[in-house]
């Protein structure tokens, strides 16, 4: 856990400011449960992950939000 | 443009393995990958810098 400001919070200022509108994020979480998937889609998370991660999955994601072609 | 990742997490572990995960894009595909510790450091990094996507843990 971050012990000052956790990952909804930074996704929350991130998507506050509208110089950072472009940006990708991913949430990767011990919270595994549809409740908190849903809290960090509506914070703006482009993706949510849980944690343990599959290292594939991260990639393809990586790829997808830099739109990638590999 | 190739772009950049953030990784954001406390944990040093759980950092390093996504750098080891994402690490192929920095070889192959000119990403740089960039780190942070905290919430405050990620977000001074994404506003000092441009087209930044991130993983953030909690």
């Amino acid at each position: 856990m971050m012990p000052k400001l956790n990952g909804y919070e930074v996704c929350q200022r991130v998507r506050e400011d509208p110089e950072a509108s472009g940006i990708g994020i991913v949430l990767l979480t011990a919270k595994g449960q549809e409740v908190d998937r849903r809290q960090g889609l509506e914070l703006g998370a482009s993706r949510y992950m849980t944690k343990p991660f599959d290292p594939d999955e991260v990639l393809k994601v990586a790829k997808e939000l830099l739109h990638l072609d590999v | 443009m190739s772009g950049k990742i953030l990784i954001v997490d406390d944990e040093v572990h759980i950092r390093m393995l996504l750098e080891q995960t994402l690490e192929e894009l920095e070889e192959d595909c000119g990403v740089e990958i960039l780190s942070a510790q905290n919430g405050e450091e990620g977000l001074a990094l994404i506003r000092s810098e441009n087209r930044i996507w991130f993983f953030s843990t909690s």
